[in-house]
């Protein structure tokens, strides 16, 4: 039997090969990753495969330059509804006792930093809390229809979120401050009582009764601004240290934080 | 609480956008109070909260509507009954009993306002969400061009708000057992047994939904598909132009054209 030099001793090449091996041509063929055409080139395609999907997997998984990935997204959807959950606590009776409304912002403060720095810490991306903000602001004008909440929302969070970039997210004061910051969103909602005084003050006695008008009034004087921003951001910064002694005390022993 | 789980398929189906549409315009009027005091937009909030009692009868949810009707009700025989009956409103100087029963009828007078104010808003939010699913919420909200970056973060705080709820309840009873009941120790050390298990069991519940959403697909880039079935049907044009009606009344109103 005549050797047959095209036919290699193992037998890979069955019938439908045409004689123009890979080692005979000039340009050498690209090798399919789907059906290489020998055992080698088929197990390196298939490590080069798995490494691929890996790859792609990794880099799905953490987008290095900086972009918000679904992990994030995630956190701001489960971190802004449990900043809606702790700051009810404080805004019920503040909303019912009307004597209670201009420490709203403190209460808030106080609840929410424990949420807010979870979404911050976790996060540690431009844009976390900023999306907090626009939730936060589209929420509250759903609920309260309250223009100027939206701005102050909107504009708060994202001066939070450039303060919390300045330290890279982790230096400790530059977040207690953020938190501060942050909370200045609930001025909004009594920025009415200062935007447009008079009109927003008749509007008020005409739905709900001119003692309900009368007595938020003489709770409202111009010189309570002030005061209500430097309770706000007080709010704020208690919030976000007792988040931090709960982190330090709960959190970092369950490996939670 | 059936949010975001049942979904309507009677014949006055309508799709998300003109349910957030029909949501909006009754959240304006009513909560909002856009218009003030004028007349046509008196009108126009009386036949929102008028329709919203249809919405809620064309989708048979007839305890949602006894509620609504009982509250409206209760609330307008309040406010037309307290002046009726004399009684002044805030407190006065003329002795504790007054006092007492003036404040007490201010509180009444107060939330009777406030229910008439908020009701109507907060019904109609309701029989959106639970007459949507998450899944068409998201492709609507999709279809609107909304941002990924707030569609997802919403979806997620409507499925999450049931469970921490449901989080919040089994803490109470396990703290319970425990000992720890609102009037047996210091605030501070309640609230620190209550907050905190939530707290961590909210942590582990984000991460239990990042690798969901991954598994789903939901990390890479480019359109989602979906099964929701959406479309604008002729009962969505007509509520559409309702709404568009009642907009430009509001506006007619503003430049003076409306009483």
């Amino acid at each position: 039997m005549t050797e047959d030099p095209d036919t290699a001793p193992d037998g890979t090449h069955d019938a439908s090969d045409t004689g123009a091996s890979p080692r005979n041509a000039e340009t050498p063929s690209p090798v399919d990753p789907f059906d290489p055409t020998n055992p080698q080139d088929r197990a390196a395609a298939a490590r080069n495969h798995a490494q691929w999907t890996a790859e792609a997997y990794q880099e799905a998984q953490s987008s290095d330059d900086g972009r918000l990935r679904m992990l994030d997204y995630i956190l701001i959807g489960v971190y802004t509804a449990l900043y809606f959950a702790l700051i009810a606590i404080p805004a019920l009776p503040a909303h019912l006792i009307p004597v209670l409304m201009p420490f709203m912002g403190l209460g808030c403060g106080i609840f929410g930093g424990t949420a807010y720095l979870l979404a911050l810490t976790k996060s540690r991306r431009f844009g976390t809390v900023t999306i907090m903000g626009v939730l936060l602001a589209l929420l509250i004008g759903v609920i309260h229809g309250n223009y100027y909440t939206v701005a102050t929302a909107l504009a708060a969070a994202l001066v939070a979120d450039l303060i919390a970039r300045r330290g890279d997210y982790g230096n400790r004061g530059l977040i207690i401050v953020s938190a501060g910051v942050f909370n200045l969103w609930t001025i909004g909602m009594f920025l009415p009582f200062y935007v447009g005084r008079s009109s927003y003050l008749a509007n008020l006695s005409s739905t709900k009764g001119s003692g309900y008008a009368s007595e938020l009034a003489s709770l409202f004087p111009g010189w309570l601004l002030p005061v209500l921003v430097v309770l706000n951001l007080a709010g704020g910064v208690i919030g976000a240290i007792i988040a931090l002694g709960l982190f330090r005390r709960h959190f970092h022993r369950a490996g939670l934080a | 609480m059936r949010i975001a789980t049942a979904e309507y398929r009677g014949p006055f189906r309508l799709d998300p956008r003109t349910k957030i549409a029909y949501a909006t315009v009754v959240g304006c009027f009513c909560l909002g109070l856009v218009g003030g005091a004028a007349l046509s937009t008196g009108i126009v909030r009386h036949v929102l909260e008028l329709s919203v009692a249809g919405v809620l009868m064309a989708n048979r949810r007839w305890r949602l509507l006894a509620g609504y009707a009982f509250a409206m009700a209760a609330s307008v025989a309040v406010e037309a009954g307290i002046p009726a009956l004399g009684f002044a409103s805030g407190g006065g100087s003329r002795g504790f009993a007054a006092a007492m029963t003036g404040s007490l009828v201010w509180a009444i007078t107060t939330s009777a306002a406030m229910l008439i104010q908020l009701t109507p808003g907060a019904i109609t939010a309701y029989w959106l969400l639970s007459t949507t699913t998450a899944g068409e919420l998201t492709t609507a909200l999709d279809r609107l061009h909304v941002p990924r970056a707030v569609t997802v973060p919403l979806a997620v705080m409507l499925r999450f708000f049931p469970t921490a709820a449901a989080e919040g309840r089994s803490i109470r009873d396990a703290m319970r057992m425990r000992g720890v009941r609102f009037g047996g120790g210091k605030a501070s050390r309640i609230l620190e047994f209550r907050v905190v298990p939530l707290v961590a069991s909210s942590v582990r519940i984000a991460d239990d939904l990042s690798q969901s959403a991954l598994t789903r697909g939901l990390g890479s880039p480019g359109p989602r598909t979906s099964i929701a079935r959406i479309g604008i049907r002729g009962v969505d044009v007509a509520v559409l132009t309702a709404c568009v009606a009642c907009l430009a009344a509001w506006a007619f109103t503003a430049a003076g054209l409306l009483p």
